[in-house]
């Protein structure tokens, strides 16, 4: 089920490589995981087909309402029929006319003799002809924020009319026609990026009807806050996650604030916060990026790779006022990429709830695969934060799929179980409450006013937890999460209470207890009231999860939060921007919880499409999060990839990816690629670092690892001898260029790799190994930027 | 270790490493752990000073290791022993005990951070944890101030063997720790290349580098060039056969406890740790200014003892054969080396039988490079609940092996924020310690 673009790029890039040692290494465990798997797909309660998006997630029919045209690519007919469909008569009218002017061969080698260089965005063709015949065809498609790869683009005839130009330029920089060089004459196809010019605007105002017709607050149908919780809320008397979620329907309406403000007015006022602060401070704001650049980090932040050089093209192609709104419908709701951003959120999510390390190892009893597919599901689904939340903390059920209770949620709780649930308290709080607690456990918090009777009071929500393992001889065959009944520390079930030392070694005892104060039956029995239900309706009504969760998404798509560390809040701890993040927390309570919505109001921001680039000259140097100062998002903070953005960006710049049809053993491989980079600490609390961290051994990794070694391979039959099949050398480095760092190369750039294929005597395809080796080494490629 | 002068002339460095490779090959391995010929090759090298940290990970219990308090209520089940040293330590480290002799155990610790990530933030640093700054580690420190010494070091100043360290801070990528499995292997090193072609490619890539980072984005993209230096450097280096442990005689590797020897009762080394105290030695033999070595597991919330009596000896034998070692090869004295954790444990034993996290009043442990041995410093009061001498911190430990190791303490760093950062963060040095 990979999204329909990669099967395009991947039908036609590298027929069939597979990492070789990576597989042998996985092929014992795949085994017997794939098993697994199998008997899930027949078992599971939840099949994906079953799900309410499921007519999003079939294969998609692929119209074909135009001609062919014919492309040098001999190749998936799916997937040009997918490009045709964006292909109109008029593009072909646009194709046959830059046929005519575009009459000569070119090579690297040959001296740009066109010295205009046109900027990237100011070469965008305003002048892309909207043929009318051509708009009503296309509009739909445009409607639906389906942007088509298109090879060529109008772009071309602003450069190659220049007079005096016979030879087109080669070298990109030098001419705002970059593509033209891509594909030899007598193949071009011209896009027709003209087709909304009625939507524009329709993508920001994308308030669904759910949204206008609300009634009610989330807010207002919740208790106050500091009451004591009402068990009657829960249909708490039996087990399962249907009950579960009975109980959350119960407790937490599906209403949406009718309050809430439009996409574009939360947009706005992100940006006029921002925008304050700057004047407030002194600063000024970097340019804008480029709109590769903006296309490059979007395609990293939601969906964790670099975008395709069709990708790209489709969106610099575009030239709708909107088309940034439309790239992000594109990832976040088309059918082709919705797979893609529930793998990458599910990759984040998996690596914050039980570390990069939980369940790798054999016979433990985490089920690290069925937490992922929990997770999956639920970001294919768009599932509304709070419930997710919900679920997580409340789950009940088996830990691997098979087992007729599975409920790969479990696999959170059973990370954390260990030491009297210290460290689920720890996480519980640090994870969805925004609050570092796990030092209370010994002692009052030193910073803020947590008390270490209030790590106890939340430490004994999770107390009728237990893991219950069943054995198949000495395997560990399965684990099962349940709650049951409490006696307390003390033996008393009626009062089952939790005791901790003070540091004097004075005895004290807790009771059930949110952060809040809000208190619950102390009864220790299930049947009377179920502790962790309880703790997950406190938790998801709790002011603080709203903030916690703007603030880390805030820091994914900024590098940095309004707090440091981002999970680090409280009053010894005030956000930079307190306003903006508690208006933000407002508005996504209101919209209920709707992840992707954050994302859209926090990527269509203007400081997300801000260049990297800062100093002295643009008058922002003060903002420099390094140096200790507080962000101020005036330009865009450069960072690294992270491991799992980079080993995507790797399969789809390589098409390494494509031999791996199976989620599970696609899933697996990565994850044993990017253990590699885990360090644990060797504590309780199982905490781990990175060595991914821009060090030497990440370093290696890039020059010698197989990932690198397989990509330079330009015998592998995969992206790059596609590449280097091109009979136009210059397309092929263009090719190069755009696919890594979604850029031309520049003319020192071209000099460098005429002279490599001098000194490789003219063999184009190892020449093309060395520049695609010093591509992905380079400081440009790894660096979201 | 080899300064450029000590190298015979008209034989490479490189050359003359190659020979001296091949003599330790040759060589009969004895209990000792030189024979003469090495002995005779330890003299010749100009000495340079280094670190070696054993980093306890977790917290470990320092009141039934380096601190005993027998016969009280917190004292917990473990006996002392005399060591030859001027102090007693626990019962099941008895190898140690023979080594106390160059050790000074710092008694009276008395920090505040008793959070993991905090605690080892400041062991580590001299710093609490602050939002606007990132201190450097002392392996950043130390790489900093001390590999000029070594100037044809080609792999990294700064080692951490088996665990993440703390990273350069503002010092900045080059200072990183290289983290490595205590089995030596180094993964990705080998390039299936030609040099040459190497070198094309490199060029190109500098051509793409070069661009980026002169494009005003700040630092990330110039440091991202310095490591790249750094890691050719590596890749091309002969100097790599330092991590393989593998090449010691069967007597060291069973000294250390890498493997068994039941049949002179030892072998209860953990083959992890003790590898990382084997290359440990080696790397500091090739010029590596600072080898942090993890030993994790000692966050005993519960079951401490049984536990201790299992981890101890796991400890006990990899760490005296490293001083012994080092001792024997004449490197003890420019080489310091420092045990701790991020903190200890509470002296009441908790209901499980276990210890909580506790930073009043705990133990360090520090030897070699210039610091004087065999010797307790400071003491806590009869239940180990309180320092009863001078305090000292983390900041006091780190000025201390700063001074042994000849670093000046009027060093003043820059932060990247144009702040002045005194080394060590302005810790006492410890008098007790000269």
């Amino acid at each position: 089920m990979n999204d329909r673009v990669l099967d395009v790029f991947i039908d036609e890039a590298l027929g069939g490589a597979q990492p070789p040692d990576l597989a042998e290494r996985v092929t014992a465990a795949l085994a017997k995981r794939r098993l697994d798997m199998e008997s899930e797909r027949t078992a599971s309660s939840m099949p994906i087909s079953s799900m309410p998006t499921s007519s999003g997630l079939s294969p998609r029919p692929v119209p074909m309402p135009v001609p062919i045209v014919p492309t040098s690519r001999q190749t998936a007919p799916a997937a040009h029929s997918a490009f045709s469909r964006r292909v109109g008569l008029a593009a072909l009218a646009l194709a046959a006319a830059l046929l005519l002017m575009i009459g000569g061969n070119w090579f690297w080698n040959r001296e740009a003799t066109n010295p205009s260089v046109v900027a990237e965005r100011t070469a965008r063709p305003k002048t892309i002809a909207q043929k009318p015949g051509g708009e009503n065809a296309l509009a739909k498609q445009a409607a639906r924020g389906s942007i088509e790869p298109i090879e060529q683009h109008s772009q071309e005839l602003s450069g190659s009319s220049q007079p005096g130009n016979p030879v087109m330029p080669i070298e990109p920089a030098a001419a705002g026609a970059p593509w033209i060089a891509k594909s030899p004459p007598g193949n071009q196809r011209v896009g027709a990026g003209a087709a909304a010019a009625g939507s524009m605007g329709a993508a920001m105002n994308n308030t669904k009807p759910a949204a206008a017709a609300v009634a009610g607050s989330a807010e207002s149908a919740q208790p106050p806050s500091g009451a004591r919780l009402d068990s009657s809320e829960l249909d708490a008397t039996s087990a399962g996650n249907s009950v579960a979620d009975a109980a959350f329907d119960g407790a937490i309406p599906s209403v949406l604030s009718s309050s809430a403000s439009t996409d574009r007015q939360v947009v706005a006022s992100i940006n006029a916060d921002l925008k304050n602060r700057w004047q407030e401070s002194g600063v000024r704001s970097s340019p804008a990026a480029t709109e590769s650049e903006w296309c490059r980090r979007i395609y990293l932040d939601c969906i964790g790779r670099i975008p395709t050089v069709e990708e790209l093209e489709a969106f610099l192609i575009d030239n709708r006022r909107d088309k940034r709104a439309r790239l992000l419908d594109l990832l976040l709701d088309d059918d082709r990429f919705v797979e893609s951003y529930a793998r990458f959120w599910t990759t984040l999510w998996t690596n914050r709830l039980i570390g990069r390390k939980g369940g790798m190892e054999a016979n433990s009893p985490i089920h690290r695969e069925g937490l992922q597919q929990y997770l999956r599901r639920s970001f294919l689904t768009n599932k509304p934060y709070q419930r997710m939340v919900y679920e997580l903390l409340s789950a009940q059920g088996g830990n691997r799929p098979g087992e007729s209770d599975y409920n790969g949620a479990v696999n959170f709780l059973l990370a954390h179980l260990q030491e009297k649930a210290t460290p689920a308290t720890a996480k519980t709080a640090q994870i969805f409450l925004g609050l570092q607690v796990q030092c209370t456990q010994c002692h009052n918090h030193p910073f803020n006013d947590w008390k270490q009777n209030r790590f106890w009071e939340l430490n004994a929500f999770f107390r009728q937890a237990r893991d219950e393992r069943t054995m198949s001889g000495n395997q560990l065959r399965s684990v099962r999460l349940v709650d049951r009944d409490f006696a307390g520390e003390g033996g008393d079930t009626d009062e089952a209470e939790v005791y901790f030392e003070l540091r004097n070694g004075v005895l004290q005892v807790a009771y059930p207890t949110f952060i809040d104060g809000a208190q619950i039956d102390r009864d220790g029995r299930v049947s009377a009231v179920n502790r962790r239900r309880e703790l997950a309706l406190a938790v998801v009504r709790s002011e603080e999860l709203k903030l916690a969760i703007v603030n880390w998404m805030w820091s994914h798509f900024f590098g940095y939060g309004f707090t440091r560390p981002v999970d680090d809040m409280g009053p010894h701890n005030p956000p930079s921007h307190p306003e903006l993040l508690s208006h933000l927390a407002a508005e996504f309570a209101g919209h209920g919880y709707d992840l992707k919505r954050l994302i859209r109001w926090i990527a269509l921001s203007d400081a997300y499409a801000l260049s990297s680039k800062y100093g002295a000259k643009l008058g922002n140097a003060a903002d420099d999060p390094t140096l200790g100062n507080v962000p101020l998002f005036s330009h865009f903070y450069l960072r690294q990839m992270s491991a799992e953005q980079l080993y995507d960006s790797l399969l789809v710049a390589t098409g390494a990816h494509l031999s791996q049809v199976n989620y599970a053993q696609q899933q697996l491989t990565k994850d044993r690629w990017l253990e590699q980079f885990a360090i644990a600490f060797g504590t309780d609390e199982n905490d781990e670092a990175t060595t991914f961290d821009g060090t030497i051994t990440q370093t290696l990794v890039m020059m010698n690892g197989e990932l690198t070694r397989q990509a330079t391979n330009g015998d592998s039959g995969g992206f790059l001898s596609q590449v280097s099949r091109r009979a136009e050398r210059a397309a092929a480095l263009n090719e190069l260029y755009l696919a890594a760092l979604a850029r031309r190369p520049s003319r020192q750039e071209v000099q460098v790799a005429n002279s490599l294929l001098t000194s490789h005597a003219g063999d184009a395809t190892t020449a093309l190994e060395d520049i695609w080796w010093a591509l992905l080494n380079s400081n440009e490629f790894i660096l979201n930027h | 270790m080899f300064r450029n002068s000590t190298v015979p002339a008209g034989m490479s460095r490189r050359h003359f490493m190659q020979h001296m490779a091949g003599a330790s090959a040759l060589a009969v391995p004895a209990i000792n752990f030189t024979n003469s010929l090495l002995a005779a090759s330890t003299e010749m090298k100009k000495k340079h000073k280094a670190c070696i940290m054993l980093w306890m990970g977790g917290g470990p219990s320092t009141m039934d290791i380096w601190d005993l308090k027998p016969g009280t209520n917190t004292g917990g089940k473990f006996t002392p022993i005399d060591t030859t040293g001027d102090l007693q330590i626990c019962e099941h480290m008895p190898m140690m005990a023979k080594q106390m002799k160059h050790m000074a155990v710092i008694r009276s610790m008395s920090t505040r951070e008793a959070d993991h990530n905090r605690g080892r933030y400041y062991m580590h640093t001299g710093y609490v944890p602050s939002t606007t700054v990132e201190h450097p580690s002392y392996g950043a420190v130390i790489a900093h101030e001390l590999s000029s010494q070594v100037p044809d070091l080609e792999i990294p100043p700064f080692v951490s063997v088996g665990g993440g360290s703390v990273g350069p801070g503002f010092l900045g990528m080059t200072y990183a720790p290289f983290v490595v499995d205590s089995n030596g292997d180094v993964r990705n090193l080998k390039f299936d290349i030609e040099q040459a072609r190497l070198q094309q490619r490199l060029l190109t890539l500098n051509a793409i580098e070069s661009n980026f980072a002169g494009q005003g984005r700040g630092d990330e993209p110039k440091d991202h060039e310095k490591i790249l230096k750094k890691t050719v450097s590596l890749m091309t280096s002969q100097q790599m056969a330092a991590f393989k442990t593998d090449k010691e005689p069967k007597e060291v590797l069973e000294r250390y406890g890498v493997i068994g020897n039941a049949g002179r009762g030892m072998g209860m080394g953990n083959p992890g740790f003790a590898r990382g105290c084997l290359m440990a030695r080696r790397l500091v033999e090739q010029g590596v200014s600072f080898v942090e070595v993890d030993f994790g597991g000692w966050d005993n919330h519960a079951n401490l003892f049984t536990t201790f009596e299992n981890k101890l000896p796991q400890l006990d034998q990899p760490m005296s054969a490293l001083i012994e070692d080092l001792d024997q090869r004449g490197m003890l004295q420019d080489t310091a080396i420092v045990w701790m954790g991020e903190f200890s444990r509470t002296p009441r034993i908790n209901g499980t039988a276990g210890r909580d996290h506790w930073a009043r009043a705990w133990s360090v442990v520090v030897g070699g490079g210039g610091l004087k041995g065999g010797q307790a410093v400071g003491a806590t009061n009869e239940d180990g609940t309180e320092v009863k001498t001078e305090p000292y911190t983390s900041e006091d430990v780190m000025a201390s092996v700063l001074k042994g190791l000849g670093v000046s303490l009027e060093k003043t760093f820059t932060s990247k924020n144009n702040r002045p950062m005194k080394i060590a963060n302005s810790g006492r040095v410890i008098k007790e310690l000269f």
